[in-house]
């Protein structure tokens, strides 16, 4: 109801958000109206339970009647009691059951969309900040889907139940409450509007106060080093007092709504219960006070409160609904669909001994402007390329082209005869999973057994070193010693590349920065890799130079020498 | 968690009980209204049916209808002021908090800084510690407060019928405390498991989005994923009985309260019938039972994050206690420096040291170039000069590594008597200067960068140090000058602007030795070399050293220094790192 009147700052954005979550709400909608459902009948229980208790209570005020003549109500009055308690149960039962389906349902479009997503892509946000929005942002959608959605139908379903019920009994009084009910929403509007505007203003100061502490905290070796500890301590100290001072101007704003909330609702109960009170006494004569009595009286008196209760609770999830949307907004953004293709064969692929030949015609890389002139190449199994060129010259480029992370400016690349066939990548930096060795290794080469596993990693020497002949495979990486250098890491790397190659094999630097055991181990990786394959290698190590079957050298481009 | 409860009760001291009080008054308020009310519409029922029927009854009408307005009012008063106060209390406490524990990580040697994330230092920085603000608002205040109520109600209700009072307050305490014990005892596991299976399907996302250069190439990127499904499943099963052992809770509260006023209802109404208490009174009493359940009502949604905040106070407590128990270590301290001897032997990230020792020494009004290719240990030199504990750890404790692990030693000697372990860091830092290989940039404004770390530092020096740096025309160009924001969120600057900003900030120091790792990266020769001469008066008199991947074209055409006054160690001597001769074909 209020989500409707609310003018959201910057719609546009915001629609594509409300767009997504009513997607997924669609996908839920029958547990979600079930709940609702739920929470109506507990609320015509509600106006019974009552209705039936001040019967009896005037009966037994009034009319000095003995309770125990009124079996019958004191029945129904248990059977409302106890129907209640368990429908709320189901209204829980449900809306949490659609909650836990959208959050899977989500997370899933997330896992699908990173399948189709190129490497190079993904690359561009920090795998950080996409767990955090994988983990994070999606769990701040329970609330918004488990209690926003539901009780959003409800605050307007039970006050009208509610209204209904005192109608009955006395016009006046629902008509006073039918017209402070839409001035709640309205004062909330107010509020939340000043709210916006207040969160919009600290949500750009917020980040850079955490961008603060990032900073300072990844920085913490130099700014000892320069002596400013006492300085940084001081920056802390007062960001940290500006934190809480836009935390409290916030909570003061979000206090203020539900305040102006409970004004309402205490100043209408207040003013029912003097008219109603002044009615039944004599006081008041004109309207509808002569047909008060204690049993009516009462009973408006009892349901005041809960007609404005479902308004005070959607009020107390209103924050769920910004902060799903600020979410929703954010995930909108990083699902915008790519361009990028995956291959369609079956994973593992079973030919991988199968021989290839890579054809390479007229191929332009580049991201906008090209970066070399065509390349035309064949290239034949047992044939070790080596590119080098100086650093922004575009090897790296030139490779992620090859391996279809990257679309081509024009020309193509392709296997021959099997066109499926994979080719595989090893980046410059060795992907190294916190798991244990056996782990790391299968999750590149599915199909390996253990033999195969201890035989390769003996290969790269990595069998002693890192304790798998006394610990075996399922050691923790790192746990016999103090993590992995990088000639480990990198050995590690080739160690999965033995386990299952692919005809053709990429690799960027897969030397530099490394040393002398691990250089040498690699080498004779690489030769013992090279004899039916085709490898690929990006590097400026002389002795690869000096062993490759074919040398290319990236042209110098004039741009990249500007600074 | 019981070290925080501890630190809130024990710091707050007035603020609680203030922050209490207002909370009772909120509470009661609420309570007496619609007790008042009750009792109110009642009455005038009763005396309006007494004097339709002939009767003269005084009946004042105005006492009870300006109560009511009170309650209403302190009721709305007091939440505002109540819940701002609490609000108020524990930011305050928190933000102390952080202060202290980011004074706790400088405290830290960089590899314990380094083996948790930066990310995650953030993480205990900010969400963690606000995280415990529930400790006060959820788990201190509602309780106490819902207990104060129940007594004084009960209090007030014993003047009318005192075996009443004792029996409900008994049972409604009775319900508090149980509801409580079973809220935490049932939801505390599932809360810190699903707040830790969270945290590890982080790290299953990151590791696999970091793997997806090699996962997609190999197409097992979906084969891959099953590791974060299964975590997250057995997340939604850990989230599902939290949540389905709450609502249960919830409900068998709300039946039992539920039941209790089913059995008021009757109690009071036959008291009715036997004259024992009045009409008025019987339905006061119904709704003060009324008032109190929704205060009771609340208990198992305040308490079940109570597994996510001791996840989060087990966090932070560890930190927090290493804080407090740092051994104050006294260091020599030294004032004049007059020359550095460095003896390496077998490092691991030094190749050439496994071969042969790397000695060489520093003195006055030298500067060593060390040339070596990425890789080859440059930085590792460095970071023994400065005297970080980094370096000395030698890569692997694999015992097939003991042997070689045994002759590796580091020694560095100043003044040929101290060694630098011995030298107080601080006061070691504060002789030193050292150009990272990486530029660093603060989030901050250009002269904060600049002036980081000096107290009593000029404009005017700045602006030379600026100048030296060929930075004054673009600085000065610079809409707001020295106050334009660099870094993150700030406007983006070369790597080369970088480099020389980083340069610039060590020139406005006078320290005794210099350390410049690849001091031109990202600068183009020829500015590189009117740089270097600008830089000359600063480098002399002191120790340098240089660490460049080739011999650099500015030294060779220096020309303002002799080559007797500085070591130039040539390729093929034993400090160049760069012979590594492996052989590919065997």
């Amino acid at each position: 109801m209020i989500s409707h009147l609310v003018k959201q700052p910057g719609s546009s954005k915001q629609l594509t958000g409300r767009l997504f979550l009513n997607q997924y709400i669609a996908q839920e909608k029958t547990a979600l109206r079930a709940s609702v459902i739920a929470g109506a009948l507990s609320t015509l229980l509600l106006i019974f339970q009552w209705v039936s208790f001040v019967y009896i209570a005037q009966d037994v005020i009034v009319n000095k009647q003995p309770l125990s003549s009124q079996l019958i109500l004191l029945t129904v009055l248990l059977g409302c009691i106890i129907g209640r308690v368990f429908l709320t149960r189901l209204q829980t039962l449900f809306s949490q059951k659609a909650s836990l389906n959208i959050r899977k349902s989500i997370r899933n479009t997330m896992l699908a969309h990173w399948r189709s997503s190129s490497p190079v892509a993904l690359k561009n946000t920090s795998s950080g900040a996409f767990a955090s929005q994988f983990i994070e942002e999606v769990e701040a959608m329970d609330g918004y889907f488990s209690k926003y959605w539901p009780q959003q139908a409800l605050a307007i379903i039970s006050p009208l139940l509610i209204l209904s019920a005192i109608a009955v009994f006395n016009w006046l009084c629902a008509l006073l409450l039918l017209i402070s009910a839409p001035l709640i929403p309205l004062f909330m509007i107010l509020v939340g509007m000043g709210a916006e505007s207040l969160n919009q203003k600290y949500s750009t100061l917020r980040q850079r106060l955490a961008g603060h502490f990032l900073d300072r905290v990844s920085n913490l070796s130099n700014i000892l080093l320069l002596g400013a500890k006492d300085e940084i301590f001081e920056e802390v100290e007062y960001n940290s007092e500006r934190y809480r001072h836009v935390i409290m101007k916030t909570l003061k704003v979000a206090f203020l709504s539900s305040t102006v909330l409970e004004f309402f609702t205490s100043v209408a109960i207040a003013s029912l219960a003097i008219y109603i009170g002044f009615s039944l006494y004599g006081a008041i004569t004109w309207g509808p006070a002569d047909s008060l009595s204690l049993f009516s009286g009462l009973t408006i008196l009892i349901l005041a409160p809960e007609f404005f209760q479902p308004l005070r609770t959607l009020s107390q999830y209103y924050h769920d609904r910004a902060s799903a949307l600020g979410a929703a907004n954010n995930l909108v953004e990083s699902l915008t669909p790519q361009t990028f293709t995956p291959k369609q064969n079956p994973p593992a692929c079973a030919d991988a001994q199968e021989q290839q030949q890579l054809v390479i015609e007229d191929l332009v890389v580049g991201f906008d402007t090209p970066l070399s002139p065509p390349l035309n190449l064949t290239i034949n199994p047992g044939t070790m390329v080596v590119i080098s060129g100086d650093s922004g010259s575009g090897k790296t480029t030139l490779l992620n082209t090859i391996a279809n992370f990257i679309p081509a400016l024009g020309g193509s690349v392709k296997l021959k005869p099997n066109s499926h066939s994979s080719i595989a990548y090893l980046p410059q930096k060795p992907w190294i999973k916190n798991n244990s060795i056996y782990e790391n290794l299968k999750s590149l080469a599915p199909l390996s057994s253990k033999s195969e596993m201890e035989n390769a990693l003996d290969q790269l020497g990595l069998l002693d070193e890192l304790g798998v002949n006394r610990f075996g495979l399922e050691t923790l990486v790192g746990e016999h010693g103090q993590g992995l250098s990088g000639g480990q890491m990198q050995r590690m790397a080739f160690t999965r590349i033995l386990l299952n190659p692919s005809p053709v094999i990429i690799f960027d630097e897969p030397t530099a920065q490394l040393d002398l055991k691990s250089r040498q181990l690699i080498y004779k990786a690489l030769t013992a890799l090279k004899s039916k394959r085709i490898l690929l290698i990006a590097s400026h190590d002389p002795l690869l130079i000096d062993v490759c079957d074919l040398h290319l050298t990236m042209p110098i481009n004039a741009k990249n020498n500007a600074y | 968690m019981k070290y925080w409860f501890n630190l809130i009760t024990k710091s707050q001291g007035k603020r609680l009980y203030i922050g209490i009080f207002w909370a009772f008054v909120t509470a009661l308020s609420g309570v007496a209204l619609l007790m008042l009310s009750g009792w109110f519409i009642t009455a005038t029922a009763l005396t309006g049916l007494a004097i339709s029927a002939g009767l003269v009854v005084v009946f004042d009408m105005y006492m009870p209808g300006s109560g009511i307005r009170f309650f209403a009012l302190s009721r709305t008063v007091g939440r505002y002021v109540e819940r701002i106060y609490n609000h108020d209390s524990i930011l305050r406490l928190i933000s102390t908090y952080r202060l202290t524990l980011f004074k706790g990580l400088t405290n830290l040697s960089s590899k314990q800084l380094r083996a948790t994330s930066d990310s995650e230092w953030l993480g205990k920085l900010t969400s963690d510690l606000d995280a415990l603000d529930t400790i006060l608002l959820s788990y201190i205040i509602p309780p106490i407060v819902a207990a104060l109520s129940i007594i004084t109600l009960s209090l007030f209700l014993s003047f009318f019928w005192f075996d009443l009072a004792l029996y409900l307050g008994g049972a409604l305490l009775l319900c508090l405390f149980a509801s409580i014990r079973i809220t935490i005892k049932r939801t505390k596991q599932f809360g810190s498991l699903s707040a830790s299976l969270l945290n590890a399907c982080r790290s299953d996302v990151i590791e696999h989005l970091q793997g997806a250069y090699e996962l997609q190439s190999h197409d097992l990127m979906q084969d891959h994923e099953q590791q974060i499904l299964t975590t997250l499943d057995d997340f939604y099963r850990a989230q599902n009985t939290l949540n389905t052992s709450v609502a249960n809770i919830q409900l068998l509260l709300d039946l039992v309260l539920g039941l209790i006023i089913m059995a008021l209802i009757c109690a009071t109404l036959m008291a009715v019938n036997s004259g024992l208490i009045s009409g008025g009174i019987a339905i006061m009493i119904v709704m003060m039972f009324l008032g109190l359940s929704e205060l009771l009502q609340m208990v198992p949604s305040q308490f079940n994050r109570w597994g996510n905040t001791s996840f989060s106070a087990n966090r932070l407590t560890s930190l927090a206690e290493s804080v407090a128990s740092k051994p104050v270590i006294t260091k020599t301290i030294i004032d004049d420096i007059n020359n550095i001897d460095i003896e390496i032997y077998a490092n691991k990230r030094i190749a050439v040291s496994q071969h042969s020792p790397l000695v060489f020494s520093l003195a006055k009004n030298t500067l060593v170039n060390l040339q070596g290719r990425s890789g080859s240990g440059k930085s590792t030199v460095a970071q023994l000069l400065i005297g970080s504990e980094q370096a000395n750890d030698t890569g692997s404790d694999d015992p097939s590594n003991l042997s070689i692990n045994n002759l590796a030693t580091n020694n560095i000697t100043i003044n040929k008597q101290l060694k630098i372990e011995d030298i107080s860091r601080p006061h070691w830092y504060g002789n030193l200067v050292y150009l990272e290989q990486k530029n660093v940039v603060l989030a901050g404004t250009l002269g904060y960068n600049l002036s980081i770390g000096l107290a009593d530092v000029t404009e005017d020096d700045i602006w030379k140090a600026l100048k030296l740096v060929e930075l004054f025309d673009w600085a000065n160009a610079l809409p707001q000058g020295l106050n334009t924001w660099l870094g993150e969120a700030g406007s983006k600057i070369s790597g080369g602007q970088a480099r020389r900003i980083s340069l610039a900030r060590l020139l406005l120091r006078n320290p005794q030795l210099i350390i410049l790792d690849e001091p031109f990266n990202g600068v183009d020769e020829k500015m590189a070399e009117r740089i270097w001469q600008n830089i000359q008066p600063w480098l002399r008199a002191k120790m340098s050293v240089l660490l460049t991947h080739e011999r650099p074209g500015y030294l060779i055409k220096e020309s303002h220094l002799s080559t007797q006054e500085y070591t130039q160690i040539d390729t093929g001597s034993e400090t160049d790192f760069s012979i590594t001769e492996v052989c590919l074909n065997e």
